[in-house]
């Protein structure tokens, strides 16, 4: 199906098969440029991934892609092992998506929104019912079925947008800046909600620009940047290989840190003080534990050794800086 | 029960609005009965009836989707699992509850003292339902050229309906076919009642433009379309007009009773509907280098099913248009009698020449369109196409004409007159001028994505 020419990993192709979502080579052009230059990846089931990049980066145009509401120039895109274009309404039954503007039914009570959408998506009548209070009740709306909801809050209507896309329970959940809009007390809630649903088995795709609300469920982080992705791993292994950045103390001063840390693989950015230095420090535990015992030799007088802590966004922007360095990587 | 009728249901027929409506017909036709008489009465029905399907109804199918677009739902519509033609029904009809439910309430009023009976309340119902049909099937095609928002999209979509609603009121109750409405009509040498024959045209034209709701709800649903339905219409209205040709100008004794004249004529007739709806296509269409090159990467990978997808949905029709000149222009050779008789009545050299010019000038509007609309970047350019084609089809040749600077016309206009080379010579040039502009934009814009 692929019209393009960009070259997927082929270390891709093994994963793909098993993937809630496989995305080989995707193009994407619009009037005046091209946002996608042959995109692939694979989504595993039960993961939440957290898609980030800058504005522009193409964010949106993908998870358009994914939810099959655009037509790409070329390339392939599969969600549960269904091609996007040979079958948009059965991928439509497994799938949700809120998008970054949505609209709502405000004419409409929150219950014969709620029912519309489930029997928009096909969840048969019987079990609709269920459905909507399952839902409600999910999102905290129970109390507000009858309420219409051109009078819901923004916070409430972000709500109901998110009860909406889950009410047929599907497999692939996309959410494009679901938390803009929500008091911080409901973007806990939200949080909770998401990790929720994927206990339950569901797989999520969030793009978001609040990278301190993804870290809270986030299993994987992916990073666009100009159409392309540079990024894609779980959070904990890209913390483990990335460069981190270390702190050594110092029972007393020493003279010999410096340069004992300059001279040491790994090491770069030394910043001594009088209590010790910061670095950064790029290597895995075995390399830490080796830079730890060099410096026990050397005589430096190490009171603690840990790194500092580093959050998504710092990870984030570390990553964006190097592609910004590199002019966007790979295409895949 | 289909949801999007239902929700239909649920917003257009509340309580409030379900007593409203009666409330407010019988103080019209309360006024109407005691302003007037009985009469009166069905007469202001009539008028209501009209009003609230025509007027009405057009603005509420001409904003069925584009409300959807602007209220940011149809993104979720489109993701349902509501198919294609439950979608379009629900629209259509859904939509205009409210309205039939007033007219509805009309009807007795209507029937009270009207001479005219269900025949003309049935002629009624499908020009109202014909007029939302077309506002409904416009509104598509707007959103289908989303590059290009119009302004008052809705407003435009209603237009047309109401456009299409006037030219179908002329064609049952206006002068050309009211007068003989008790009369019969020549089509392909049958004699067939006017009133048999318009109503069956409403209700075939009414087929036809919910057949492209459907298939314009298919795409925006993202099914896969094949460009056979605007082709299939182009030929349907080419056999439709080709059954008039021979009729209208049978009258004139020059040529009356000449071997061949009813094919030539029907086929000239044929060939020209077929030529103007491709234009129309062409024009509607949406387009751009994007769409291009997704048909020219189908076709180097020559994936019959993908090419299909991906071919432009005027080109069938031009296919089709092209192998009716041939056939036109070998029947005029084949015909020579007819040839004498019909240049002779046209005072031309020749009806092919005739026939040519009017495809070459097919293809150099379409070069236009193309050449105006292919970066995206102009947000304007469909219109100002039309303006450049107003210029070169009706400003120009009335400029030619003031300064008696006839001779030139056939550079602007498919012509009868003159010698067969001064009718295609001049739009050749023009075709070959816009396609070498087309390759050069081409190459700029294709050069220019490729930096991005």
């Amino acid at each position: 199906m692929s019209l393009d020419t960009a070259v997927p990993d082929p270390s891709d192709r093994g994963a793909g098969e098993t993937a809630v979502v496989a995305v080989r080579d995707l193009v994407y052009d619009y009037p005046t440029a091209r946002a996608l230059f042959g995109v692939s990846f694979d989504i595993a089931p039960g993961s939440i991934t957290a898609l980030v990049g800058p504005n522009g980066a193409g964010k949106t145009t993908l998870m358009r892609c994914l939810a099959a509401l655009e037509t790409p120039y070329s390339g392939s895109v599969a969600v549960d092992g269904l091609d996007v274009e040979e079958h948009p309404r059965q991928v439509h039954e497994r799938m949700g998506f809120l998008q970054d503007f949505f609209g709502l039914y405000d004419d409409l009570t929150v219950r014969r929104c709620l029912d519309y959408h489930a029997a928009a998506r096909s969840v048969p009548a019987p079990e609709r019912r269920a459905a909507i209070e399952r839902s409600a009740q999910r999102l905290g709306l129970s109390d507000r079925l009858d309420q219409r909801a051109g009078t819901l809050s923004r916070g409430l209507r972000q709500r109901l947008a998110v009860a909406q896309a889950i009410i047929h329970r599907p497999s692939l959940l996309l959410l494009d800046e679901p938390a803009s809009g929500l008091d911080p007390e409901a973007r806990q809630d939200l949080s909770r909600l998401l990790l929720a649903l994927q206990a339950e088995g569901m797989t999520l795709v969030v793009s978001s620009h609040i990278l301190a609300e993804l870290e809270d469920y986030s299993t994987h982080m992916m990073i666009m940047h100009q159409g392309r992705i540079t990024e894609h791993s779980a959070i904990g292994k890209m913390a483990e290989t990335a460069a981190t950045p270390m702190r050594v103390v110092l029972a007393e001063p020493h003279d010999a840190l410096q340069g004992v840390l300059e001279g040491a693989a790994g090491v770069s950015a030394v910043a001594a003080d009088g209590r010790g230095a910061s670095f950064v420090f790029t290597g895995d535990d075995a390399a830490r534990a080796g830079l730890l015992r060099q410096l026990v030799e050397a005589g430096v007088p190490v009171a603690a050794f840990h790194p500092e802590q580093r959050s998504m966004q710092d990870v984030y922007l570390e990553r964006l800086q190097r592609d910004r360095g590199n002019g966007a990587g790979g295409g895949s | 029960m289909n949801p999007e009728f239902q929700r239909n249901l649920l917003l257009e027929l509340t309580v409030h609005r379900l007593i409203a409506m009666p409330l407010i017909l019988l103080l019209i036709y309360a006024a109407a009965g005691l302003g007037g008489n009985a009469e009166t009465v069905s007469e202001t029905a009539h008028a209501v009836i009209v009003g609230l399907l025509v007027l009405w109804g057009t603005r509420l199918t001409a904003d069925a989707v584009l409300g959807e677009v602007r209220a940011r739902t149809w993104d979720s519509q489109r993701m349902s699992g509501i198919g294609p033609f439950a979608m379009s029904w629900a629209k259509l009809l859904g939509s205009t509850i409210y309205v039939w439910y007033g007219v509805a309430l009309s009807v007795p009023a209507l029937l009270y003292q009207w001479e005219a009976g269900f025949g003309d309340l049935l002629r009624i119902v499908i020009l109202g339902l014909f007029a939302q049909a077309v506002a409904l099937f416009v509104s598509l095609l707007v959103q289908r050229m989303r590059p290009e928002r119009l302004r008052f999209q809705v407003t435009a979509s209603q237009l047309f309906g109401l456009g299409a609603a006037l030219t179908y009121w002329n064609v049952l109750f206006g002068r050309s076919f009211g007068t003989y409405r008790r009369g019969t009509i020549e089509w392909y040498g049958a004699a067939v009642e006017n009133e048999t024959f318009t109503l069956a045209t409403g209700i075939a034209f009414l087929a036809w433009t919910c057949f492209g709701i459907y298939r314009l709800m298919r795409a925006e649903l993202q099914f896969r379309c094949w460009p056979a339905g605007w082709t299939a219409f182009a030929a349907f209205c080419a056999i439709y007009v080709g059954g008039f040709a021979f009729s209208r100008i049978s009258s004139n004794p020059t040529i009356f009773g000449v071997p061949g004249m009813d094919v030539i004529s029907r086929l000239l007739a044929a060939y020209l509907t077929v030529l103007a709806l491709v234009w129309l296509a062409a024009y509607v269409e949406p387009k751009g280098l994007v769409r291009l090159r997704r048909w020219g990467a189908a076709l180097r990978l020559g994936d019959p099913r993908r090419i299909l997808e991906t071919t432009p949905a005027w080109l069938p029709g031009m296919l089709l248009g092209a192998g009716l000149g041939v056939v036109l222009v070998i029947d005029l050779f084949l015909s020579p009698e007819a040839r004498e008789v019909y240049a002779g009545f046209l005072d031309m050299d020749s009806l092919a020449a005739f026939a040519i010019a009017v495809f070459l000038f097919l293809l150099r509007d379409i070069g236009v369109v193309h050449f105006l609309t292919l970066d995206g970047r102009k947000r304007r350019a469909h219109m100002t196409a039309l303006v450049y084609l107003v210029v070169l089809y009706v400003l120009i040749p009335v400029i030619l004409v003031a300064a008696d600077w006839d001779a030139a016309l056939p550079a602007f206009l498919p012509f009868f007159q003159g010698h067969s080379l001064f009718v295609t010579l001049p739009v050749l040039i023009q075709v070959a001028i816009v396609g070498a502009l087309l390759a050069v934009r081409w190459r700029r814009v294709a050069g220019s994505m490729a930096e991005t």
